[in-house]
């Protein structure tokens, strides 16, 4: 994601006017990196990003996680107790005691599955960046935002959003 | 009453199986009816017992006392956060190590010495083993070649080393003048003595029964300081000696106690007496038992029992017959009678002569005695015969049978055993007797005689406590000038004394005994002094010096070898005197028994008065605590009753039926008015008494600051008596005088072992047959194979240990919880903890009734460890601290514990025990809980506070003897195995009745494995093999043996139903 | 059901509306809720104290019954904690709206529960620093852990689910925190605006947490139910009658959950007013939380009676005792209440009419977490008084300071409760917004 600012931000107030507008500056050259905020996830939306970034790649690494978990969980108990067998309740573990394991690959995989997934999530989404620029504070409240980088408050571009229902065009730097 | 009879426990036995196709749901349902075993009397008489309600109320009043925290640590505490809290330590007393300055020749650290003694706790004179390590006796134990003792103890025994380090010991000589106590300098304290014992020449001794040489000693002193030498009296609580030996004095002209071979008795009869319990040497007399009622084949002795209380030697019976208080005697003469009517009756004419004049003289009497004792002719009669076939005896009177009539009650048995021909057989008169270690009448006549005492030594015996307040000993004493307190332990004597002389422990001097006459038993120190005391013998010694009349010996052992000069002349040894004294001393004993002519019955009389009805008080001795000497010592107090399982406390036993017509419950505080005066006790419902018994018993209900221990526990049920003496030997009635109870409107908790509810119908915990069944089994059980889903990767090493307990053998003595708490260093820990049921023994005593609450019949199961194959307890440990060795052993790792308490849940025997608080360790005193470090033994470890402990087959012992194998391997360059003889648990060495056996199940020809295969051996919880039903699978190397009944009838009739497997 | 709901507020009033709460002063009585729960606190800690120092025998267990409030609570806690999760990853992903109001005091009320439960293992122990030992460390003695201990399962099962749900709660909290750094200056926008993560709202942003979010709720789905199963057999593991049965781990899953909603109840209806936020948490929502409760008490009520069949159906006379003794023995007190409390009360949820009466609503919760508490304390303690051996029987009652453990960790639970009210938004804000009715220009709103 690129994190220069200088650039418009269109303000809207209603969902329908923010998905009008995407529509009409969908594949346009001028529009090619714009940025959309949002106060929250609406389908519509993230269907929107869906389409122009691709499937979300979180999803490997959840995998990734999971199976690394599972692994570790079926194979510690088994190592640790070849380390030292000892008899407990007639039986030596290790081998001859598997189902118990079941547990541990079940927890673990849970366990390392969610914390690659977060991983995942703050990577990806470039998260925990000290650098992150809040353009307006309103986009956090109840307003959706159009980001145009390189565009001018008097530009064409700001002129087309405006017809589209911004309620607001604001030059960022 | 609800009850249950044989017959009807036979139809729950005939239940079919749940899932059995015809069966109805209702099967389970069915067997939820009463077992035959019920462990209270709450269980069948409801209203009897404390309610719910009240067991709470009562826990919260315990609770108040149960934490060691005095209100103002609390309040410090609050000033503590949780992390100081948290990271607070338990802090550990230091204790200096001084090593050698010069090695003593052949003494290798670590290695134990052993000595050969003698026991001086009761005149019996048990051979001892001392286990000593560096210098200080760790572990006593029953010499195994000693005659007496042959290898057992008695838990009195076990405990007296708690004695020798008791830290409430005098620490040196005090003179009391005018209530000021001074410590004095023994020097000083001699002079003193001396000075006075020199103006007067009126002196007197008063010492606790003796076989040996000492009252001998103690004549020779006054003689020598010109006082008159039967000045000597000996006191013994335990009237049993000087009624015996008076007996046989009226009845042969010779006096002593018969010795008693119950080994070849086949048919024993008691009346009213206490063998296991008390009686006259009882380690002796439980082996003997143990072996005459052991099955031989398909026969077995018998015991049966006649008396009012319940006693342990009742329990054991195999008949039981409840009998009015005082109806002893009555009772001997019915079975005299009945036995002189049998034409096989044995005896001399002249003897027969005498008996039938006895029996004439009271013929009105004896008729109307069956409707008083409550016993049909029939029954004697039936008796009588059996009795005259086979060798057969009859034992009367015990500590519950003190009353006017205990010499007429022994000559009537006298009577028996000649009809019954006992003499000469089991009864050991003319060869091997045994002296009475009190002469009769001695402090009878120390009464009379006190008038014109001016000095008056009481020599480690506590008159003052022992005899009943009305019999006016103390009064008598206060009237003498000077008295001179000896103890080895502070005695409610010492307050009317003007002298305290600490005396040595046992362990700390020398002398002798003679249990057994013609045959000598050695004491000798095992270890130096522990605190500033002397042996009383060699401070007479230095007051008769420095009353100018020394007695010419260097010291009291030099008396004594003198004495043993005899013994050296019968031996008829080679060897110098010297040399043969140290071999003695080796052995710890010798002698060959006399004989001497013993003449036939002379002429006695007997009047028999037949008791009234009417509430009896009854104060038999506690067979822990005895006569309350031994009331200081932790460990007695915390093994409890075995018949109540109440510890740190006195109670009064009623029979329920009694409670019930009364409206008494379990715990009601009760006054029993005595025509002497009045004790307030707590009430305990105990089955089996006679209606109109009231048993409270002796030991406890010191009040002067004797020691922390028995201070202000329990009371004393003497206070109640009037004063009353034997008609012939003039031992005070403690038995038997007329009491009202009232209720005083408060409760107190007893604290018993065993808290129960509906025991139901639990069937595979403990297992009953008869000789009958017994007949008809036939091959060997093997109790190890079980379907399993797994391969077992058990016994992987050279053993595999294992343990049996014979429930047919057991007599719920607490021998075995003593020895095991002394030699694993288990804590004691005082009534409160006890009362929220925290008792720590790792071997506990669980007893069981069954049949009717009047006349029940009585198992104890010893419950330790079952050391399972398939052990609950392993899995659940989350950090591996308990876990299986290769030897068969569930293994405690205590510094892994951490503290989760799961395997204490999972233990279906619940035998785990855990450490709640860090027990103290340093002082013995302070505390109940407290334990005297120098009396642990140093091989087994101290277990601190949230730790998890419990039985581990004394996994040292295991360790020495496989080492010891080892080395003789490498000595004799062969494989040597660990052999039965070789190692022996502290339980299964101590064992007065060899209920246990213990070794190596890899080798088929030790008795273990023999008693595993055994018929009667099953696993508790183990289901029913012969079933194909396995209970828990737990698969333990613990077996038990059924019980087993005499005549062809199961104890408790029938198994009742069978509890499928569970889960 | 929530269609139905009649929203007199629009989006542009949400973040006002729920971040004034934070911003400004709440009502007194949250000052006086605060300090109630610290008394408590400082009760717990206190006993805490003389337990490590003293010794767990301060506690009132004894043999047999080695276990007793502590390991009560434990279970309690674990399972208030589970309606927290059900609530935010089940329910998400059937996507049923009522739970985007109150998940995140669901969440929240999970992240403590399941702190408050973690604690009791260790406080039980006595011995609390050696507590590490349960987990599988290198270490000279080449000791391990005992991996088939239902204890070690707790130590990993309770680990992960701390781990994952506070990662989950705290991925909700960010974009809301965002909002909230954005209304505030100075120091408090620095604090919220590392705690933000950066987060600006920008779509990729929302995409990727969408996906994340999506796969934290399927993960922690399994462990909603596979968490007190584990706990379950720490029970249902051990020989002991009473615990072992097959039908603890539903039994107890379904236990958890009635707990769990009615602590939920018991704790949003309180914070919605201290807060004023009836505009954003609507009756409809706190009712449909009520049939919940209803469902998963009768699920518990039909688990008791299956219990006391098998026990008399098996024929087993050690479990048949044990089932007799709870109805009729020395606990029965506890049993009846618990019955009462859990099965019979709830009954009157039926009614739409009290589903609607929030104080007598409010009661009958109080009702069932007292009678789930007593379940729990029912399970271990008569289980394990009264077992196999009657030699061995003994009896079990809370002593002083184990009843201040008790209360103390509701006061710790309350404590970081009630912080956690004062500095977050108790709403989950975007999500909130999605269930209100979209802003759209062509069909107003109003």
């Amino acid at each position: 994601m690129t994190t220069k600012t200088a650039g418009i931000l269109a303000l809207f107030d209603y969902l329908d006017d923010v998905e009008a507008a995407l529509e009409t500056i969908k594949g346009r050259p001028e529009f090619k990196d714009h940025i959309l905020y949002s106060h929250t996830s609406y389908h519509e939306l993230v269907h929107h990003a869906e389409e122009r970034y691709g499937p979300s790649q979180v999803r490997w690494f959840t995998l990734t996680g999971a199976l690394t978990g599972a692994t570790t969980g079926f194979w510690l108990p088994i190592l640790c107790d070849l380390d030292f067998p000892l008899i407990v309740g007639g039986k030596t573990p290790a081998f001859s005691s598997l189902p118990p394991n079941l547990i541990f690959i079940f927890e673990l995989f849970v366990l390392f599955g969610a914390l690659a997934t977060i991983l995942g999530m703050l990577w990806l989404g470039r998260l925990g960046n000290p650098h992150a620029r809040i353009l307006d504070n309103r986009l956090m409240d109840d307003k959706f935002g159009i980001f145009v980088p390189g565009a001018r408050v008097d530009g064409e571009e700001a002129s087309l959003l405006k017809s589209q229902g911004a309620f607001e065009i604001k030059k960022t730097s | 009453m609800e009850r249950l009879e044989f017959d009807e426990l036979d139809k729950l036995s005939e239940q079919k199986e749940v899932f059995a196709p015809d069966a109805a749901f209702e099967a389970p349902v069915k067997n939820i009816g009463k077992g035959h075993l019920f462990m209270a009397v709450e269980e069948v008489m409801p209203e009897i017992g404390a309610t719910d309600l009240e067991v709470r109320g009562e826990i919260a009043e315990s609770k108040g006392k149960g934490y060691p925290i005095a209100r103002r640590d609390v309040m410090r505490l609050f000033s503590a956060s949780a992390i100081l809290g948290a990271t607070a330590c338990v802090k550990r007393p230091a204790e200096k190590i001084v090593p050698y300055v010069n090695q003593p020749v052949d003494f290798v650290p670590g290695n134990p010495v052993y000595y050969a003694t003698t026991c001086n706790e009761c005149p019996a004179a048990c051979g001892v083993v001392v286990k000593t390590r560096e210098g200080r006796p760790t572990k006593l134990e029953g010499g195994p070649e000693h005659p007496v003792s042959q290898g057992a103890l008695c838990a009195i025994g076990q405990a007296s080393i708690q004695g020798l380090y008791h830290p409430e010991r005098h620490k040196s000589p005090l003179i009391q003048t005018n209530g000021l106590t001074k410590e004095f300098s023994w020097e000083a304290a001699f002079d003193r003595i001396g000075a006075i014992v020199k103006g007067t020449k009126k002196v007197g001794i008063i010492t606790k029964g003796s076989t040996g040489s000492q009252r001998k000693f103690y004549a020779e002193f006054l003689t020598k300081i010109g006082s008159k030498s039967e000045n000597v009296f000996t006191w013994d609580a335990n009237g049993l000696y000087s009624s015996i030996s008076e007996a046989h004095r009226l009845a042969f002209g010779v006096e002593g106690l018969p010795r008693l071979e119950l080994a070849r008795a086949s048919t024993i009869v008691g009346i009213g007496s206490d063998i296991l319990d008390v009686g006259t040497s009882v380690v002796y007399h439980s082996k003997g038992l143990s072996q005459a009622l052991s099955i031989k084949g398909i026969e077995k002795g018998e015991l049966v029992q006649f008396e009012a209380v319940m006693s342990l030697t009742g329990g054991r019976a195999d008949k039981r017959h409840v009998i009015p208080v005082g109806s002893e005697l009555a009772t001997t003469l019915l079975l005299v009678r009945s036995l002189h009517e049998q034409s096989t009756a044995k005896g001399s004419k002249g003897a027969k002569a005498v008996i039938a004049s006895v029996l004439d003289a009271n013929k009105a009497a004896l008729d109307q005695a069956y409707d008083v004792v409550g016993v049909k002719k029939e029954v004697f009669e039936a008796l009588a015969r059996k009795m005259l076939e086979k060798p057969s005896v009859l034992v009367a009177g015990g500590t519950a049978s003190f009353d006017e009539n205990a010499t007429s009650l022994q000559v009537a048995g006298i009577f028996a055993n000649i009809l019954l021909g006992a003499y000469g057989s089991i009864l050991n008169f003319d060869k091997g007797w045994s002296a009475s270690p009190v002469k009769a009448g001695d402090m009878k006549r120390f009464m009379e005689a006190s008038a014109d005492l001016d000095v008056v030594f009481v020599i480690g015996t506590d008159p003052s406590f022992t005899l009943p307040a009305s019999y006016g000993f103390s009064e008598a004493l206060t009237k003498v000038k000077t008295v001179v307190s000896i103890q080895n332990f502070p005695a409610e004597v010492d307050r009317l004394a003007e002298f305290i002389l600490p005396a040595d422990h046992y362990l700390e001097t020398w002398g002798d005994e003679e249990p057994v006459s013609g045959f000598l038993s050695i004491r000798q120190p095992a270890v130096r002094t522990t605190v500033n005391s002397r042996q009383p013998e060699e401070m007479l010694m230095w007051i008769a010096a420095s009353a100018g009349s020394p007695m010419g010996y260097a010291d009291y052992r030099t008396y004594l070898s003198a004495q043993w000069k005899s013994y050296y002349e019968m031996a008829g040894a080679k060897v110098d005197y010297e040399t043969f004294v140290k071999a003695v001393l080796r052995r710890g004993f010798i002698g060959k028994l006399d004989t001497r002519t013993v003449g036939d019955l002379k002429d006695v009389k007997i009047s028999l008065a037949l008791p009234e009805s009417g509430l009896k008080l009854v104060s038999p001795f506690d067979h822990r605590l005895r006569d309350g000497s031994f009331a200081h010592i932790p460990i007695l107090q915390e093994v409890g009753d075995g018949m109540t399982t109440i510890a740190w406390d006195s109670w009064v036993a009623i029979n329920p039926n009694t409670c019930r017509k009364l409206g008494l419950k379990r715990n009601d505080v009760i006054r029993v008015e005595g025509p002497g005066g009045f004790f307030e006790g707590a009430i305990f419902p105990l089955p089996g008494l006679h209606p109109d018994a009231i048993v409270a018993p002796r030991g406890n209900g010191h009040t002067d600051k004797r020691s922390t221990i028995s201070n202000g526990v329990g009371f004393n049920p003497l206070a109640a008596f009037a004063k009353a003496e034997d008609k012939v030997t003039g031992q005070p009635v403690t038995s038997g005088q007329t009491v009202k109870v009232s209720l005083v409107g408060k409760t107190y908790r007893l604290a018993a072992m065993q808290k129960h509810h509906d025991i139901g119908n639990r069937s595979d915990i403990v297992r009953t047959t008869s000789l009958a069944a017994l007949a008809k089994e036939s091959g060997d059980k093997d109790l190890d194979t079980v379907p399993d889903l797994y391969p077992d990767v058990l016994h992987r090493g050279d053993y595999r240990w294992g343990m049996s307990v014979d429930l047919s053998k057991c007599t719920g003595c607490g021998a075995c919880m003593t020895a095991c708490s002394l030699e694993n260093n288990v804590a004691q820990i005082g009534r409160e903890q006890i009362l929220m049921g925290r008792e720590m023994h790792w071997i506990r005593l669980d007893r069981y009734f069954n049949g009717e609450v009047d006349s029940p019949g009585v198992t104890f199961q010893p419950m330790m460890c079952q050391q399972c194959n398939h052990a609950p307890c392993e899995a659940v440990c989350p950090v591996l601290a308990t876990t299986h060795d290769d030897e068969g052993i569930n293994a405690m790792t205590y510094n892994r514990c951490v503290g989760t308490r799961y395997c204490g849940n999972a233990c279906p025997y619940k035998v785990r025990r855990f450490n709640w608080w860090t027990y103290k360790w340093n002082t013995m005193g302070e505390k109940e809980r407290d334990r005297n470090i120098r009396a642990l033994n140093p091989d087994v470890t101290v277990r601190t506070r949230g730790v998890m402990e419990k039985c581990n087959f004394c996994v040292g012992r295991l360790r020495d003897a496989k080492l010891s194998a080892k080395e003789r391997s490498k000595e004799f360059g062969r494989e040597f195995r660990v052999q039965d003889s070789d190692v022996k648990t502290a339980c299964q060495q101590t064992c007065p009745s060899d209920a246990i056996t213990f070794g190596d199940l890899k080798n088929p020809g030790s008795g273990i494995s023999k008693l595993r295969r055994d018929p009667r051996a099953y696993l508790v919880l183990g289901g029913f093999p012969e079933e194909k039903e396995y209970g828990l699978k737990t698969l333990p190397n613990v077996s038990y043996l059924m019980k087993v009944g005499a005549d062809h009838e199961s104890v408790a009739g029938s198994e009742g139903t069978h509890a499928p497997e569970h889960g | 059901m929530s269609d139905t709901v009649q929203w007199d507020k629009t989006i542009s009033d949400v973040n006002e509306g729920i971040l004034k709460g934070v911003e400004g002063r709440p009502h007194p009585t949250y000052y006086i809720a605060l300090a109630f729960a610290l008394t408590l606190l400082i009760t717990g800690v206190v006993s805490w104290g003389l337990i490590a120092t003293f010794g767990i025998g301060l506690s009132g267990k004894s043999s047999p019954v080695y276990w007793g409030t502590f390991i009560t609570d434990f279970v309690f806690w674990v399972g208030i904690g589970h309606a927290g999760t059900l609530i935010s990853a089940i329910l998400f992903l059937f996507r049923a709206k009522w739970r985007n109001s109150i998940n995140r005091s669901a969440e929240a009320m999970t992240v403590f529960a399941v702190i408050t439960a973690g604690l009791f293992p260790l406080i039980h122990m006595g011995r609390v620093w050696n507590g590490f030992w349960t987990l599988p460390l290198p270490n000279t003695n080449n000791m391990w852990v005992n991996f088939r201990s239902p204890l070690l399962w707790d130590v990993f099962a309770i680990s992960t689910y701390l781990t994952v749900s506070l990662l989950f709660w705290y991925m909700g909290l960010v974009p809301d925190i965002a909002s909230l750094r954005d209304r505030v200056k100075g120091f408090k926008r620095f604090v919220y605006g590392i705690l933000s993560l950066g987060w600006t709202g920008n779509i990729r942003q929302w995409h990727h947490y969408e996906t994340g979010y999506g796969f934290l709720a399927a993960l922690s789905t399994p462990l909603v139910l596979s968490v007190h199963s584990i706990v379950s057999w720490d029970f249902a593991m051990a020989l002991q009658p009473g615990w072992h049965t097959t039908i603890f781990p539903p039994y107890f899953v379904a236990g958890a959950i009635l707990s769990g909603c009615a602590m939920v109840y018991n704790l949003v209806v309180p914070v919605r007013k201290m807060f004023r936020l009836e505009g954003f948490i609507k009756e409809e929502h706190l009712e449909a939380c009520l049939k919940l409760t209803l469902l998963t008490s009768t699920i518990v009520a039909y688990a008791y009676a299956i219990e006391f069949f098998i026990a008399w159906y098996s024929g087993s006379y050690y479990e048949w005792a044990i089932f007799r003794g709870r109805a009729t023995g020395p606990y029965s007190f506890y049993f009846w209440t618990m019955t009462f409390c859990n099965c019979v009360f709830p009954l009157l949820l039926w009614s739409r009419k009290i589903r609607y009466n929030t104080p007598v609503a409010m009661v009958i919760c109080f009702l069932i977490n007292i009678g789930m508490w007593f379940e729990r304390y029912n399970i271990v303690i008569s289980s394990l008084a009264e077992d196999f051996l009657p030699g061995s029987w003994g009896h079990y009652e809370p002593s002083i300071i184990d009843m201040c453990m008790t209360f103390g960790s509701f006061g710790w639970f309350f404590t970081w409760f009630l912080i956690f009210t004062k500095f977050f938004p108790f709403v989950s804000m975007s999500e909130l917004k999605l269930i209100m009715p979209k802003p759209l220009r062509r069909k107003p709103t109003h």
